[in-house]
């Protein structure tokens, strides 16, 4: 296929899910001349903002968290090896925000702005923050008030503080698709970001199904409403907290790496290329 | 007693409100999460955010700090105090509250405080003059008070001393009649994207993306009504021109092309020119608007505003064309007679 795509891309997730650090890498990879999945089509628009982001990936550094109200977004257009030009716009969506619509149901402009133009959604995923469903037994043992724990008095269900992260992103899931509707299906890549943390053996499409079963279970039989896609995506090469500086790895295409659901290694640019273009 | 409430946000796996005196409806915390979060960096300065509360008669007024002490890079701290618009009309209501804003402590062992209501009649130990500006900040000031006042679009001004803007935009604020200055929405930012903002005035000491932001204006062309809002501003009292805006001011919409319509009005009575005050108010009070404000510049024995004797007074109206002007109300044949001006 080659041709010319205007793809506007919701790249969605709670906070620190990875969401400004695989831009920041995205960006720094499409300037590289090594890489060679993508490159920049043209000069036009403001690039002070992914510029800044790809600085800081490439330095090593921590990204500063995504403000509530920020309005930054990257607004450039791309040319994919093999598939053609394609003007991509992405908003860079704060994570607090996402986590407004799951506690509050309540959009925040901005998001529902992201979310109602995209023609494709990038949902970040954080292997470090999952939180799994918990028993009421269990949160009346996390009361703080050492009190209230030797009476056995429940604590109340808090959304924030106790909801499992695949009931959040199942209510997301089902939120965005409802904003979408007229363009069912859509494309949901889900992106399991700091993939160098986690366990070889699983393929992504492994691990997302073991650790959130409910929530591909929702998206697979939707179908009519969205296609699921799957990838592992390590966009700083390591821990920043590690020994060893990612850094000690090389340049950023040496140390950035992703794969597919099947766990085959692709290009960074494979999640973005498969929402653009769903090859 | 009148209060102010607090809330406190800040980073628990998210910017998040983190203690508070009281409940909110969730697009009003969704807005004062939003105003509260700012880009800073470790060593920036406190961030101001000022905003009128849709569908309540109240006002939120913001401080942002950044917190380089929480685990998340580019956390930060934000204040929210909950004023009535009476209070922010209120002169030492107003004052108690520029001085509440309270950073909490690095372990944040105090976040309880945050929970209680702030009495606006204590004493905080903070008075007007030390956040008035200086007069270093004139040019930022007058930028400011030509892109405010000089159309009612948003407006955007750069300056890189964000505390000197931050001081200018307070005293604009602070200037502003009552019923004008609760329903001003201000902010102060280290980056500003140049897009729309629903916000009347940000100050930023950058601005990205380029797009349409107010050039500053150079001093030799400062705009005469520019100029006399400035000295009433630096000059931190109850000038005349203060007293002519919060009198008449408050007549009118609550907008903020009236009060430079206000001051202009101003400069032509300070410069004792009735034809050009007449002319002025012709043009910009047509037919019967604004009649108080014609009656108190040529009333009769009307000289609180300018010491203009009867004979000008009258000479100048009997000449005035249109129907701008109430003749009857103004009594102009009976006191025309009197002087024999016919």
């Amino acid at each position: 296929m080659n041709g010319y795509a205007q793809p506007c891309l919701a790249l969605i997730g709670m906070p620190q899910s990875g969401k400004s650090t695989y831009l920041g890498a995205l960006w720094a990879l499409v300037q590289s001349p090594i890489e060679e999945a993508v490159r920049e089509a043209s000069f036009i628009g403001d690039r002070s903002y992914i510029q800044s982001l790809a600085e800081q990936v490439a330095r090593g550094e921590e990204l500063h968290r995504t403000g509530v109200d920020a309005d930054e977004e990257m607004a450039v257009e791309l040319e994919f090896t093999g598939l053609g030009r394609a003007a991509v716009r992405i908003p860079d969506t704060s994570g607090e925000s996402l986590r407004v619509l799951v506690e509050s149901q309540l959009w925040h402009p901005r998001l529902r702005g992201a979310c109602a133009n995209a023609t494709a959604v990038m949902l970040f995923v954080h292997p470090a923050h999952i939180r799994v469903p918990q028993p009421s037994s269990l949160l009346t043992v996390v009361e703080p008030s050492a009190n209230s724990a030797a009476n056995g008095t429940a604590v109340p269900f808090d959304v924030h503080d106790h909801a499992c992260t695949a009931a959040e992103l199942i209510d997301v899931f089902e939120n965005v698709t409802e904003l979408c509707r007229l363009r069912w299906p859509i494309r949901v890549a889900v992106i399991v970001s700091a993939w160098d943390r986690l366990d070889e053996t699983l393929t992504p499409y492994e691990w997302l199904r073991a650790r959130l079963p409910g929530f591909v279970s929702t998206v697979e039989s939707g179908a009519q409403m969205a296609r699921l896609e799957v990838f592992g995506v390590s966009a700083q090469g390591g821990s920043l907290d590690a020994h060893e500086s990612p850094l000690a790895k090389g340049e950023i295409c040496d140390r950035v790496f992703a794969k597919d659901r099947s766990g085959m290694p692709v290009s960074l640019v494979a999640p973005m290329r498969w929402a653009v273009f769903g090859q | 007693m009148s209060v102010a409430h607090q809330l406190l946000f800040g980073y628990d796996g998210g910017h998040r409100l983190l203690a508070g005196s009281r409940e909110l409806p969730a697009d009003t915390l969704l807005l004062l999460q939003g105003a509260t979060d700012a880009a800073m960096n470790a060593d920036s300065p406190a961030l101001v955010t000022a905003v009128a509360l849709p569908a309540a008669d109240e006002y939120a007024f913001c401080v942002t700090w950044p917190a380089p002490e929480m685990p998340r890079a580019g956390a930060v701290w934000g204040h929210v105090l909950l004023v009535s618009a009476a209070d922010l009309g209120d002169a030492g209501h107003f004052q108690a509250l520029l001085g509440l804003p309270r950073r909490p402590l690095d372990a944040a062992s105090d976040l309880a405080s945050y929970n209680s209501p702030l009495d606006l009649g204590a004493p905080t130990g903070v008075s007007l003059e030390q956040l008035a500006p200086l007069a270093s900040d004139r040019d930022v000031l007058e930028r400011i008070v030509a892109a405010v006042y000089g159309s009612s679009d948003s407006a955007v001004c750069v300056h890189p001393d964000l505390a000197a803007g931050t001081r200018a935009m307070l005293a604009v604020w602070s200037g502003q009649w009552p019923k004008l200055r609760a329903g001003f929405s201000f902010r102060t930012r280290e980056l500003f994207r140049a897009s729309p903002s629903s916000f009347d005035l940000t100050v930023a000491a950058k601005v990205s993306g380029g797009g349409a932001v107010a050039p500053a204006a150079e001093a030799e062309r400062t705009p005469r009504w520019v100029a006399a809002i400035v000295e009433d501003l630096l000059t931190n009292a109850r000038t005349p021109l203060r007293e002519f805006l919060w009198t008449f001011g408050p007549d009118g919409a609550p907008d903020r092309v009236a009060l430079r319509r206000l001051a202009k009005l101003w400069t032509r009575v300070a410069a004792g020119d009735p034809t050009r005050v007449r002319n002025y108010l012709e043009r910009r009070w047509p037919e019967r608007s604004g009649g108080d404000l014609k009656y108190a510049l040529f009333g009769a024995g009307q000289d609180r505003w300018w010491a203009l004797d009867e004979r000008t007074r009258v000479r100048t109206l009997v000449h005035a064309g249109g129907d701008a002007w109430d003749r009857d109300g103004l009594e102009l044949k009976r006191r025309a007679r009197a002087l024999g001006i016919r």
